[in-house]
């Protein structure tokens, strides 16, 4: 079993490096392959908005850099993990470019989910999906936020079982470890 | 001697002015000017690509009373682009320790039918509108973006009728000092066209464009499976 780690924090951030190294370690204890995609580390262009990964090169964001890699990663995984300092209750920019070049993955086409449109899934399968978050302070409606953006995601991502959480800078490594674990065990990744 | 009263237009899409989110905004900021502002505008997409456009969107920022920020819902937040502007807003005002009331607005279009499916970023924006110190005044969530094609909505005729009476109470509530009304968040939410018919145009259109690149018959390709 494969998982990708979308990591959205800079290179100072220890707080998410931190987190980073938890949910790596823990994954690896149940015998998952874990791929590190430090996004601070990439070159990933905005994406432009042109709908040509729909209508000119199905499939593939026009635009040829590490975009592309991260959409087939993200197809290929069994796992998905956002991971990301809290930024303003939602995901940093730095993660959010790579988000936004993810919809190569799905189809042009609307289709009724749970009552609401959203689009038709292009893969046969997706992966389940883990949102983490790292707050710098205790935020309570910025996690409310985190929580509910992860929700949302999680219909658009297809994911077959979803699990968000908060951590906040200072919290010590078996603070975070739980939380990590928590949300690893909604997704049935560890036992 | 009264204080004119200026109002920033934000545009957060990667079309910039030729985009859903500025015929959107500019109508507002067109209200806004028979009211007595002053308005200017950005290109988001554009100004952060250079430190020269960042001074600029900077200042823009600061000497503004109103601030509306307008974007396309992308993956149920906030295009890439328009959060590194608002990082950089905020660590600016941070170390600036700017004192003056400004309020800001924010105005998010989807290509989904539901107005509801913006409300997540909406409260990303009220989240930076509070951590970078500006007022809140609310925000109006637009679903099928797309039906405005990029036009001015004076061009769209009653299609856009709700949008526009949104747009007005908006504008009104702004000038007098109040934040925007429910009166207008209502109006805006209202479908601009049927679901189904929406659903069946938007069906139809990606046809069309996968068959006049040549791709048609391979629109449902999967390059990533293997
Ligand atoms: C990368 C990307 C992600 C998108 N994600 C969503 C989404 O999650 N929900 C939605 O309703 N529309 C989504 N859209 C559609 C846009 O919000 C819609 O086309 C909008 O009208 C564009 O407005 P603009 O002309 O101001 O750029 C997405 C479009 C792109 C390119």
């Amino acid at each position: 079993m494969h998982a990708v780690i979308l990591d959205g924090s800079e290179r100072d951030d220890s707080a998410t490096g931190m987190a980073h190294q938890v949910i790596s370690d823990e994954l690896s204890r149940f015998d998952w392959s874990v791929e590190s995609i430090r996004l601070c580390d990439l070159e990933v262009a905005d994406c432009r908005g042109c709908f040509g990964c729909w209508t000119r090169t199905p499939g593939l964001c026009i635009i040829d850099d590490a975009g592309r890699d991260i959409a087939k990663s993200v197809v290929q995984c069994d796992l998905l993990i956002f991971l990301t300092p809290v930024t303003f209750g939602g995901y940093s920019f730095t993660l959010k470019k790579a988000i936004d070049r993810l919809i190569p993955n799905v189809l042009p086409f609307f289709k009724k989910i749970g009552g609401e449109i959203h689009h038709v899934p292009r893969y046969d399968r997706y992966a389940r999906f883990v949102g983490i978050g790292v707050l710098s302070e205790p935020d309570a409606e910025m996690k409310d936020v985190f929580n509910a953006l992860v929700e949302r995601n999680a219909i658009n991502l297809y994911s077959p079982a979803h699990a968000a959480e908060v951590v906040t800078v200072g919290e010590g490594i078996q603070s975070v470890t739980s939380s990590v674990r928590r949300a690893l065990l909604k997704v049935e990744a560890i036992e | 001697m009264t204080h004119t009263r200026t109002a920033l237009l934000l545009v957060g899409s990667p079309f910039g002015f030729r985009s859903t989110s500025s015929s959107l905004g500019s109508y507002l900021m067109d209200r806004l000017t028979e009211t007595g502002f002053t308005t200017n505008k950005v290109h988001i997409h554009k100004s952060v690509k250079s430190q020269e456009g960042i001074d600029e969107l900077l200042h823009l920022v600061g000497i503004s009373d109103l601030v509306v920020l307008t974007f396309p819902l992308y993956v149920d937040s906030l295009p890439a682009p328009v959060i590194k502007t608002m990082e950089i807003i905020t660590k600016h005002r941070e170390e600036a320790a700017d004192t003056r009331r400004q309020k800001i607005i924010a105005i998010s279009n989807s290509g989904f039918p539901k107005a509801n499916q913006n409300l997540v970023a909406l409260e990303v924006c009220r989240c930076f509108a509070q951590k970078s110190g500006f007022e809140w005044a609310g925000g109006l969530a637009l679903g099928m973006g797309p039906v405005i094609s990029r036009k001015p909505l004076n061009e769209l005729g009653g299609m856009v009728r709700n949008v526009k009476k949104a747009l007005d109470v908006t504008a009104l509530a702004l000038s007098e000092g109040r934040i925007i009304p429910e009166e207008a968040t209502k109006h805006m939410t209202k479908s601009i066209l049927p679901r189904r018919l929406y659903m069946w145009m938007g069906n139809r259109l990606w046809k069309y464009e996968a068959k006049k690149n040549g791709v048609i018959d391979r629109i449902r390709e999967k390059p990533h499976s293997t």
